[in-house]
């Protein structure tokens, strides 16, 4: 007996008996054979002692030991989860344990008592919808496997409508999903919503599932009977029947189990007039949600879009609409004031006002509305549907290069005179100084010569 | 001494010599091999991929639409003015949408196409029997194109992709589900699960493979109705599993047809079937609409219509599925089998076994509607006993060898052999001026036979005033055959002179009797003459609750004798209130209800009322017109919610508005009156001279008179 032999085939017998015929995971096969070996690895470290001194590796395994352990590296390292379904029931599974159930006030005029929740900390905290559920001292969240928490709200964002509550899990940690892993959906998505709809799971019963698809990404327009909602973001439009009573809270999921969004509460589309189902996504209430934990109220966020200090309006512009009687009366031209900058730009009485700095308008009240979001000082592109043909035209009070802002300055009387001077025929802008602007037009009228100067230096 | 065989610490493999190399090579197969087969995330990749694919294949033919102007409100619902959807379908501009985007009648539309540009669309016009709409654009310069799915290719289960363009402009939003099902709605449309509403109408229904199965319009599952549903029909299940698409291939077929002749309506034949199950019964036609398609092409009643096209249809809804998806206008070749002369028009109540049929075959053109129809009159009145019971004739009366086809008549009806008794003539009628006397036995009318008074009307229904009229009448022992032109209806009641009517004896029993439904809070309370099975009419008489209690019905007694008719005084459900909508499912079902238990005669079945409870009449009437023949209003303008639907011949109503001469109501009821007969119904009006002020109340005679005339003219031929 040779130096190597004894070692093959001491090691042969054990190193195959120890080691699963067929593993599932080569990775946990090694995991059980180093444990099914370390009892017999301090045996052998014993053994080793003792084993004669002609035992030495055989220069060979060098190599060798090299290209197993990289083989079985690579093994390991790409090694599969469980195949199919198995996969999304686990998914399915591992989310719902995240999904508490929250019992609080209603249970009157048709006002269900029940709503779902998300866990986003192992210490208990639960975000769910700011809904009137929430208005009772003796609010109650159900986990996943029946356990019961008094919860008591940490704080409340109205922009978003959401609620941050905590519940007392003492020492033992919870399944929670992190805020800071989850991801973005686009359209055409698979996801998953889990919610407490109906309140149809009690106690150890895991909330339900639903699938569908994300239909759009696109800023909630929508209100319950009168109000409208107030967060204006983008949402996720789901073409599942996600949003009934008691699943606003819930969570929407990716395939992959990551959070998406929080499932909204429900309300009417502004767009369709039929019942939205839809999530909020995690990127518009995660930096609120952090606030709240920290123990800040809610952070006074800037709005999109402040109003221009300056707004324009239909008067600017030398315009007048067909009176506003109907809901949405149409927005038709009735009247253009002559040498006004809508008389400039072209347009024309019964042109009918259907783009305003590219947002539709369909009534009197939402050309206005859309004037008013642009500043005087600015042009503003009207679309107009006239005798069947959309013409886009430009409009601008800036656009009328006589028109005088500056007023009459003692310092400077062949400024105030030539500004004056340089607008001949147009009427006086809106905004003109005055009584002093027709005095010097009449006589520097006939005056050619200062017209070009004033007219450099009346333009503002 | 050898111990147990030791491994070392390390994983095994590090040390494994050659024999454990194979062993780990075998074992690292099996774990690639594990790998390779896909998780549920990775099946989810491809399928997400594809359908994705199919998507951006259609997404450039997907528009949006935006609508300025029109109605803010259309029956009552509130029309959303957010952003619609379309789709183009042809490179010269041509575009597809839902009919429901359109119901406010917008002025402007404007339509953003897919390199983003905006421009004013044209409305060619609107495909009724699907609730599409066409419109057109100038095509710019690189127009999307779009692949259609053929209908033969599809099959329940596959991928179905519903695309709009609502929400955002850029991208159009996806609802993914399966075909539930093809051919729904007679046949004109796709099911599918997908969610499909006022954000994908006018979309379209996409395969996996990117085409075209067809365009997403609310439907309402449970109407398949014999006209055109409105435009809003079907919205409101938007959220319940069930979406409905039209397939693009019938779009595409009728697209040239559909631009010349700009709006598409549903073809029409102009006939009515026997009544009962549809699925069951065959197309046996009761009645052809006079200068309809039908009578053009010599449809008869009794014809049964064997193939539409080549195919065969055996019942009513084969005829229906055939028949829905034809458009005004359409060529139909209609295989009918008529039985031969000789036979009774199938107005019996028995199926003839084997009878003699001949095959015809016709070609017809469908209409997009059908003219007004209008009763026509003849003038002769019917005997009572002529009515008669169901029963067969005592033997006496067969002692003579009658011929075939009477002892069948006999024994069918139990009337008088082979034809119906007269017992009135219509002064300065086509009767009258025929020289129809009374007690002639009418044998044949428009050369069928005739054995009873069901026959006489189903024949007339299918004739318009003006149209000829021939006669065979029996007047002793000789055949006389007589002709005339049919008229229009009188606009008078019979004076008493004219009247041929014995009224029932004064010892003649009256029955009286209480009626309540279970569940309904109303009451009603009727008195019946002993007469005859049949030969007694009917008049629901909507009272008060003081009018139904047992002595005030007492007096309706011998308004019953005299007028042969069964009355019913009912009650409504809030005294204090009177009568209103709320009441009308207690009368349709009284109706029925009376008539089984007191076995009147089908043809005199009249409503009646004072003021509001005329105005309920009114209601009732049109709402029940086939069961209800007369509505007398007294005191009582047409609802001014109601509009009455034209006169159809099923459901000729008789109308009798009454009041004081001196009453301010009798201009408008004037003016009813000419509303009536201009839809074709025969109405009356008669102002009667009362003392200024005062009410007519049943209990007045001169109303009673009015109504005893006019209950025995009813039912006249």
């Amino acid at each position: 007996m040779a130096g190597a032999r004894p070692v093959r085939r001491r090691l042969r017998g054990p190193a195959l008996t120890s080691l699963p015929i067929a593993p599932s995971d080569p990775a946990t096969a090694l995991a059980a054979s180093s444990r099914a070996a370390s009892p017999q690895a301090g045996a052998a470290t014993r053994a080793t002692r003792r084993v004669p001194s002609r035992w030495r590796p055989s220069p060979l395994l060098g190599p060798l030991r090299l290209w197993t352990l990289t083989l079985w590296t690579l093994i390991a390292a790409a090694a599969p989860t469980p195949v199919g379904a198995a996969d999304l029931h686990d998914v399915i599974r591992d989310c719902q344990r995240k999904v508490v159930k929250i019992y609080g006030a209603g249970g009157v005029r048709g006002l269900e008592a029940y709503q779902t929740g998300v866990l986003i900390s192992a210490e208990g905290h639960v975000l769910t919808a700011l809904s009137y559920v929430l208005d009772t001292n003796e609010l109650a969240v159900v986990l996943d496997d029946g356990r019961k928490f008094a919860a008591e709200i940490v704080g409340s964002d109205p922009v978003c409508e959401l609620t941050l509550l905590r519940i007392a899990v003492g020492g033992e940690s919870v399944a929670h999903f992190d805020l800071d892993d989850s991801a973005a959906a686009q359209t055409g998505d698979r996801v998953l919503a889990l919610s407490n709809l109906f309140g149809i799971a009690a106690g150890d019963e895991a909330v339900s599932v639903l699938h569908g698809v994300v239909t759009a990404v696109a800023p909630l327009e929508a209100r319950r009977g009168s109000f409208q909602a107030n967060y204006r973001g983008p949402v996720y439009v789901l073409d599942a029947q996600a949003n009934n009573p008691g699943a606003a809270g819930g969570a929407l999921v990716g395939w992959d189990g990551r959070l998406l969004g929080i499932l909204g509460k429900e309300l009417q589309s502004s767009v369709t007039h039929a019942w939205l189902h839809y999530a909020l996504p995690v990127d518009a209430f995660a930096a609120a949600v952090r606030d709240l934990r920290a123990g800040r109220g809610a952070q006074a966020r800037s709005a999109a879009l402040l109003p221009p200090d300056d707004p324009l309006t239909l008067d600017d512009l030398g315009l007048a609409l067909v009176p506003d009687l109907l809901p949405r009366t149409p927005p038709y031209v009735d009247a253009i004031r002559d040498a006004s900058p809508a008389r400039q730009a072209g347009l024309q009485p019964d042109d009918l006002i259907v783009f305003v700095g590219g947002e539709p308008t369909a009534s009197c009240a939402e050309v206005v509305a859309a004037l008013q979001r642009h500043e005087k000082r600015a042009p503003v592109a009207i679309g107009v549907l006239r005798r069947g043909q959309l013409q886009q035209l430009e409009v601008g009070l800036t656009l009328n290069p006589l028109r005088s802002v500056r007023p009459r300055d003692e310092t400077a009387p062949a400024d105030a005179a030539s500004p004056a001077a340089s607008e001949p025929s147009a009427a006086p802008g809106p905004a003109a100084p005055g009584p002093a602007a027709p005095d010097p037009r009449g006589p520097a009228a006939p005056d050619a010569d200062t017209i070009p100067a004033g007219a450099a230096k009346g333009t503002p | 001494m050898t111990r147990a065989p030791s491994t070392p610490a390390v994983p095994v493999a590090v040390a494994a010599p050659r024999r454990c190399r194979g062993a780990a090579a075998l074992l690292a197969l099996l774990a690639c091999g594990g790998g390779v087969a896909t998780r549920a995330q990775d099946l989810a990749d491809p399928q997400r991929a594809a359908l994705q694919h199919a998507m951006d294949r259609v997404a450039p033919a997907v528009v949006q639409i935006r609508t300025v102007g029109g109605v803010d409100q259309v029956d009552g619902a509130q029309i959303p003015n957010g952003p619609t959807t379309g789709l183009l379908i042809s490179p010269e501009g041509y575009l597809v949408s839902s009919a429901f985007n359109f119901a406010q009648r917008p002025s402007s539309i404007l339509v953003r196409m897919p390199d983003g540009s905006q421009q004013a669309a044209q409305w060619i016009g609107r495909d009724l029997n699907c609730m599409l709409v066409l419109l057109k654009v100038e095509p710019i310069a690189e127009m999307p194109a779009i692949e259609t799915a053929p209908l033969a290719e599809l099959q329940p289960g596959q991928w179905a992709v519903a695309l709009g363009r609502t929400f955002v402009a850029e991208r159009p939003n996806v609802s993914v589900g399966i075909v539930s099902q093809l051919g729904r709605m007679l046949g004109r449309v796709i099911q599918t699960d997908a969610a499909v509403s006022a954000a994908n109408y006018g979309g379209p229904l996409v395969d996996v493979s990117g085409r075209v199965m067809g365009v997403l319009a609310p439907m309402a599952p449970q109407s398949t109705p014999p006209g055109e549903a409105g435009e809003l029909a079907g919205a409101e299940y938007y959220d319940s599993g069930i979406g409905f698409a039209v397939p693009l291939e019938h779009i595409r077929e009728r697209l040239p047809r559909w631009i010349a002749e700009r709006d598409l309506h549903r073809g029409l034949l102009g006939i009515s079937m026997i009544p009962g199950n549809p699925h069951a019964k065959p197309p046996r036609l009761t009645t052809v609409w006079p200068d309809s398609p039908a009578a053009r092409a010599g449809w008869q009643a009794g014809d049964t219509i064997v193939a539409v096209d080549g195919q065969p249809v055996p019942s009513q809804t084969r005829l229906r599925f055939a028949l829905a998806r034809r458009y005004a206008g359409d060529a139909v070749r209609v295989a009918l089998q008529r039985p031969q002369s000789g036979g009774e028009p199938a107005s019996g109540p028995r199926e003839e076994s084997a009878p003699p049929v001949q095959t015809v075959e016709t070609e017809l053109t469908l209409v997009k509607e059908l003219p007004p129809y209008r009763a026509a009159f003849l003038g002769a009145l019917p005997a009572f006993e002529a009515l008669g019971p169901r029963s067969p004739a005592p033997p006496a009366a067969s002692a003579t060898p009658a011929p075939e086809e009477a002892r069948r008549a006999s024994a069918v009806e139990g009337a008088a052999p082979g034809g119906v008794l007269v017992r009135a003539i219509w002064p300065a009628s086509p009767a009258a001026e025929a020289g129809l006397l009374p007690g002639d036995l009418l044998t044949a009318l428009d050369g069928r036979p005739i054995a009873e008074w069901g026959a006489a009307h189903a024949v007339l229904r299918s004739l318009h005033p003006g149209a000829p009229i021939s006669a065979v009448v029996r007047r002793g022992a000789e055949e006389v055959a007589l002709a005339s032109r049919l008229a229009v209806p009188p606009e008078r009641v019979l004076t008493r002179s004219e009247l041929v009517a014995p009224p029932l004896a004064a010892d003649a029993a009256v029955l009286r009797g209480e009626l309540k439904l279970p569940d309904l809070p109303q009451t009603a309370r009727y008195a019946a003459p002993e007469a005859p099975e049949g030969t007694c009419g009917l008049l629901v008489w909507l009272g008060s609750a003081e009018e139904t209690a047992e002595e005030s019905v007492g007096r309706w007694t011998d308004f019953c004798r005299e007028a042969r008719v069964a009355v019913v005084v009912a009650a409504p459900a809030d005294a204090d209130a009177g009568w209103d909508d709320a009441d009308l499912p207690f009368l349709a079902r009284l109706l029925p209800l009376v008539q089984s238990r007191l076995r009147t005669d089908p043809l005199r079945v009249a409503v009646g009322g004072v003021r509001q409870a005329g105005q309920t009449a009114y209601k009732l009437g049109l709402a029940r017109r086939g069961t209800v023949r007369g509505v007398a209003a007294v005191d009582a303008p047409l609802p001014r919610t109601l509009k009455a639907p034209g006169n159809s011949p099923e459901g000729s109503l008789a109308f009798l508005a009454a009041a004081n001469d001196n009453s301010p109501l009798a201009v408008l009821l004037r003016n009813d009156v000419v509303a009536l007969r201009g839809a074709g119904y025969p109405a009356v009006l008669e102002l009667l001279r009362g003392d200024s002020g005062s009410e007519l109340a049943p209990t007045s005679e001169p109303l009673r008179d009015l109504l005893t005339r006019w209950l025995l003219g009813l039912g006249a031929l």
